[in-house]
């Protein structure tokens, strides 16, 4: 650490204490959690250093620190740490206090200092897309109309779907660039030459499609097939399971609407893919994470934001109506019954998606992999800065 | 004196398989010439017993021999009144048959020399006159702070006269005008009114019909012994012309506290600098000004430079302590303390941010609970590291600390506006006094902070270069001497609360760093220290660790050459001395070790059942072989009392073999050695001598402190007149071992037998 005078604030250790359930102020740094960790190394000997920085309130360190992101809850720094600080659980608080310092609107900061300004936000949200519907397609469906009649999917297109990925495409997007400020460009130790931009951006997509990192958070002896039958993975293998289920639905349903509003135009091969495949990882994952959450034995499920909740009920929900918006479709329900069905899923899934991608738990999808990639650019940089070194 | 010796050998516990009983009651027939001698296969069971009891009333057998089991066992069942019979326990069980083979003509030998010594022993022993006096038991309790008063006030409530001596006006000690304390009790979460309870115990003291209160009082001096203490108590301010009060006590608790160290001595941390930056104790008393002595709650901290409220304040652990250049040791107070205040400074200055700078936090025991409640305040932040600079800026009004080898990995800066040093406690224990006549040579690192740490004494001498405590009217010294670093204690850990001044205890935080809560039970500590100990005195009984010893030694003036050596080495300075030298001993004062025997040249001190004379003959009596076999070799062995001998005994328990050839003389302490014995065994054709005696040095073991240590001191001399009789020095070989170290003893034994195998036979054997 630089020697600068330090800046202490009272205010963000409240912050990171109500956005979590962490003792971290219990800490007395005895570099247990560092020690136990899978994936801690000795350059970035978190969650200790987190400890001491969230215990002194060191904004500009938080904010400008990845390491929160690189930590995937294994709960063995909780388990192992003598004085009950949790450090698993400040990880996850720093991430919540991260996602705020990422939003540059200060909506996150309210959503998670308030479980009532986040069913505010929803419920708003939610009588938007009401009234939006009651303008394109009136509170009831025309007599003897079809279902594309009805509900016309160009006008879902036009007046749902594309602003709301324009939307969170551009808040997504800025929100990362903020990331990317305060986390790359504020660190004048470290040069990224821009090639490196390109030739670790695989970096990115493989631990965005594979969350690999998720299986070395059991360091444990044995085979990987071993592991696999002792159940070691399940959790890495679910969430996966859950996150390629949804962006398999989002990007379907975002450009090939009409496949899911007309059971004939569906492909053999995509009623497997979106049917069969998304619908049960959507639900089965939500379900799973729901159980964890209440039955409290895993580490990284024995403490519940209000935030993780509504994030999981959502999604939940998203999943229950969808297949039922599906199978009325299919099954060939009428059309008045659709039209409702449809209202509803459309009234969950707004404000999971406006609320919960940019604001809230859903951003992680986004953040961690590019926390990653941030992080390998920089040790790739800082490497290759230092071979230099070397050479000259 | 009529000697009837009876000689009972016990053949229980296997004895009587693993040597030829009859034989031994044979030779000890021949050699001892007893009025009885027998054996019996269960001489502690009741039949056993009664024998004993019948012989000693029909037979009127006043020495008893004893030769069963190790003398630390069984002493209930072989217990005979001491003035009018001496019972000398003879150990074959744990010395002999349990580590030397069975059936074996060594095992054999090495008993018959041991009831031999035994027999010549007891023949030679006098039976102890006690000095039974009528003697004072009020306790004087010096200093009237909180050990000071519960010293007090306990002494009194168990029917005990008090005469307590404060150099104040007030008693009440530290605390006094002080504003909060931590809560005392569990779960130690808040702070509480630091006068609580303490009013009612100083009017509790004030009131006591017992306790004679001297305020603005010091002790001009104190002369005499435990029981007859003349303390001669004046004004503590020299412009009062009071008179100078005498008092007579029979024991003293010395609750003289400590005070804080030399804040000017923490310039290093910037003190000095600015108004803004103080020691904790400053702290306190601004915390009294600001409370109006505890009046007012509500108030804020303000900055004493400009009387702004304090936004940021800063607390360095350990300044000036743990620290060779300053206080070596931990006060224990100052970071519960500095935790206290960082409450308080959160209470009264709610926007104040705390740092608190550690080496370690250390808050002991369950005030643990305390720590941990301070930690989770939001804006008390804590680091381990060390203070590199604090420096001062003026122009900001601010004061800017480097923090280096962080917790954070690295360096920090702080900046803050006010400063706090929390420095430890320096004991009370008396004023250094820098004379010519006083020896503070000898390898004494005399440290940088000079009152603090006293010089350690050379071996030789125990003389105090302090004063102005108890102003002691003794010959090695005024004050009480120091264990380490000016606390004035013997033993930390095995004999807590007593002195190297029999007959004074210190207690509090002037014999060890305490708070309020330990020092209230130091104070009944020391109380019972010191009740007992006029108690014991007044029976003529000795005090720890020779409780209820009823010998003391006898000097044979006439004969003294005024060498002096007695008087210098008596770690318990029990010895006074005339003008011309000449020792005049204080039996009172005295813990028997033995200690002056050992250094008398002439041989003129001696016990009635310890002597130089009855050593002797106890060696004289042993069975050397001539014929030079390896068998044949003798080594006698002296053995601690306290620690070597009992550890012989747990090895003799875990049945591990020892070599025949040693013969073990148990002797009070290593100091009550004297170096006419060794003469008297290598003359004798003993091989070769193995001292076994208590560790010394800094953290010394010695039960009396210095014994063991003079020992070998007083080798140096020996080696000399060794080398004149054409003999190797390494014959005689000082080892020192800890009770736990009983398992090393067959090795040290064997390494010496070998040593002086490889030296041949002693040439004087057989003269």
């Amino acid at each position: 650490m630089k020697n600068t005078v330090v800046k202490t604030d009272n205010e963000l250790v409240k912050y990171i204490k109500e956005v979590g359930e962490s003792n971290f102020k219990k800490c007395f740094q005895c570099g247990t959690c560092s020690a136990v960790c899978p994936l801690s190394t000795e350059d970035r000997p978190f969650p200790r250093k987190e400890m001491i920085m969230a215990g002194w309130g060191m904004k500009e360190q938080l904010v400008s620190d990845l390491d929160p992101w690189l930590c995937y809850y294994c709960g063995e720094c909780s388990k192992n740490c003598p004085r009950k600080a949790e450090p698993g659980e400040l990880m996850m608080s720093l991430r919540r206090f991260l996602i705020s310092a990422y939003d540059w609107t200060g909506i996150s900061k309210l959503l998670y200092k308030s479980k009532y300004a986040e069913y505010i936000a929803i419920l708003i949200v939610a009588l938007g897309v009401l009234i939006e519907w009651a303008v394109l397609f009136g509170l009831h469906p025309a007599a003897g109309a079809t279902l594309g009649q009805a509900v016309s999917p160009d006008k879902i297109d036009y007046y749902f779907d594309w602003p709301i990925t324009v939307f969170l495409g551009v808040m997504l997007t800025s929100f990362i660039y903020n990331m990317f400020r305060k986390t790359v460009l504020s660190d004048a130790g470290v040069k990224i030459p821009l090639k490196l931009y390109f030739t670790e951006a695989w970096s990115l997509m493989f631990n965005f499609f594979t969350q690999y990192r998720y299986a070395k958070c059991d360091d444990s002896e044995g085979t990987s097939s071993k592991k696999l039958t002792e159940g070691k993975y399940n959790f890495w293998l679910t969430h996966l399971f859950l996150m390629i289920s949804y962006v398999i639905l989002f990007v379907g349903i975002v450009f090939f609407l009409d496949w899911f509003q007309n059971e004939n135009s569906l492909p053999y091969l995509h009623i497997i893919l979106f049917d069969y495949f998304a619908s049960i990882g959507l639900i089965f994952g939500t379900v799973y994470f729901i159980v964890k959450r209440l039955t409290k034995k895993i580490e990284r499920s024995k403490f519940s934001h209000h935030t993780d909740w509504m994030f999981v009920i959502l999604l939940f929900l998203t999943g229950v109506t969808g297949v039922l918006l599906r199978a009325s479709i299919v099954y060939n329900y009428s059309v008045s019954a659709i039209f409702y069905i449809y209202l509803v899923h459309l009234m969950i899934l707004f404000p999971m998606l406006v609320i919960e991608v940019p604001f809230s738990k859903w951003s992680h999808l986004a953040y961690r992999p590019v926390a990653i990639y941030f992080a390998n650019l920089k040790e790739k940089a800082k490497s290759l800065n230092n071979e230099n070194a070397e050479i000259s | 004196m009529d000697n009837n010796l009876g000689i009972y050998i016990c053949s229980g516990c296997d004895i009587g398989k693993s040597l030829n009983v009859e034989r031994l009651v044979n030779t000890a027939k021949d050699s001892n010439k007893p009025v009885v001698c027998i054996s019996h296969e269960f001489l502690c069971g009741p039949e056993g017993v009664n024998l004993i009891k019948n012989d000693i009333a029909e037979k009127k057998i006043n020495k008893l021999v004893i030769a069963a089991c190790s003398m630390r066992a069984k002493q209930d069942v072989f217990n005979f009144d001491p003035l009018t019979i001496h019972t000398e326990r003879v150990n074959l069980r744990e010395h002999v048959i349990w580590i030397s083979p069975p059936n074996d003509n060594n095992t054999q030998l090495l008993a018959e020399d041991y009831i031999n010594m035994g027999a010549s022993k007891a023949k030679k022993a006098a039976f102890p006159e006690p000095l039974i006096q009528d003697l004072n038991k009020t306790v004087l309790v010096v200093g009237g702070g909180i050990t000071g008063l519960n010293a007090a006030i306990n002494s009194a409530k168990v029917g005990y006269e008090v005469v307590l001596v404060e150099k104040k006006s007030n008693l009440g000690g530290f605390p006094y005008s002080k504003y909060k304390k931590w809560e005392t009790k569990p779960p130690f979460d808040k702070n509480i009114w630091i006068k609580e309870g303490l009013d009612e115990l100083i009017s509790r003291v004030e009131s006591s019909k017992r306790i004679k209160i001297y305020k603005n009082s010091k002790i001009k001096s104190v002369s005499g012994a435990p029981g007859k203490f003349n303390v001669e108590i004046e004004p503590s301010d020299k412009d009062n012309a009071a008179e100078v009060i005498n008092e007579t006590v029979g024991s003293i608790v010395a609750a003289t506290g400590w005070k804080p160290y030399e804040a000017k001595k923490l310039d290093y941390l910037g003190y000095g600098l600015t108004p803004d930056i103080l020691t904790n104790v400053e702290l306190e008393e601004l915390y009294s000004e600001l409370s109006e002595n505890g009046k007012s709650e509500s108030f804020t901290v303000k900055r004493k430079s400009n009387g702004s409220a304090v936004k940021s304040i800063a607390f360095i652990q350990c300044a000036g302590s743990r620290d060779e250049n300053h206080l070596p040791y931990c006060s224990t107070v100052c970071c519960m303390s500095s935790l206290k205040e960082a409450a308080l400074i959160r209470k009264n200055n709610p926007d104040a941010n705390v740092y608190i700078i550690y080496k370690d936090i250390r808050t002991p025991g369950e005030y643990e609970n305390f720590y941990r409640k301070m930690q989770d305040d939001e804006g008390i932040y804590m680091v381990k590291g060390a203070v590199s600079d604090i420096s001062y800026d003026k122009g900001n009004n601010e004061i800017g600390v480097k923090v280096k080898d962080t917790l954070f990995g690295g360096d920090i800066d702080l900046n803050v506006e006010m400063l706090v040093l929390a420095s430890g406690m320096v004991p009370n224990s008396g004023e250094i006094e820098y004379g010519q006549d006083v020896n503070l040579t000898a390898g004494n690192p005399t440290s940088a902070s000079g009152a603090s740490c006293p010089p350690s004494i050379p071996v030789s001498t125990a003389q105090v270069a302090k004063s102005g405590l108890l102003n002691l009217a003794y010959r090695q010294g005024k004050e009480m001497p120091d264990l380490a670093y000016g606390f004035p204690d013997s033993n930390f850990i095995c004999f807590p609360y007593e002195s190297r001044r029999t007959g004074i205890y210190p207690a509090g935080s002037v014999r060890m760093p305490m708070d309020t809560v330990f020092s209230v039970d130091d104070a009944k500590g020391a109380v019972l220290k010191a009740i007992q100990c006029v108690e014991q005195t007044s029976k003529g009984k000795a005090v720890h660790p020779r409780s209820n010893d009823m010998t003391y030694p006898f000097f044979d003036l006439p004969r003294c050459t005024q060498c002096k050596r007695c008087t210098e080495e008596c770690p318990f300075g029990a010895i006074d001395e005339d003008e011309k030298g000449t020792p005049k001993y204080n039996p009172e004062r005295c813990r028997r070790c033995g200690v002056c025997m050992g250094a008398c040249p002439v041989r003129i001190i001696s016990f009635k059942n310890y002597s130089p004379d009855i050593v002797a003959s106890m060696i004289k009596s042993l069975y050397i072989p001539e014929d030079p076999t390896d068998e044949n070799y003798r080594i006698l062995v002296f053995a601690c009392e306290n620690d070597a001998y009992p550890a012989l005994d747990i090895l003799g328990l875990n049945k591990i073999n020892l070599s025949s050839n040693i013969r073990v003389i148990p002797v009070r302490c290593l100091g009550s050695i004297n170096n006419v014995w060794y003469a008297d065994a290598l003359s004798k054709g003993i091989d070769g001598i193995l001292l076994l005696g208590c560790k010394f040095g800094d953290d010394y073991q010695c039960h009396f402190v210095k014994g063991s240590e003079l020992a070998s001191y007083r080798m140096g001399n020996l080696k000399e007149t060794l080398t004149r009789l054409v003999l190797e020095e390494e014959r005689v070989r000082q080892i020192q071992l800890e009770f736990t170290d009983y398992m090393k003893l067959p090795e040290i034994v064997e390494d010496f037998v070998n040593k002086i195998k490889s030296l041949g036979p002693n040439p004087y054997k057989g003269f």
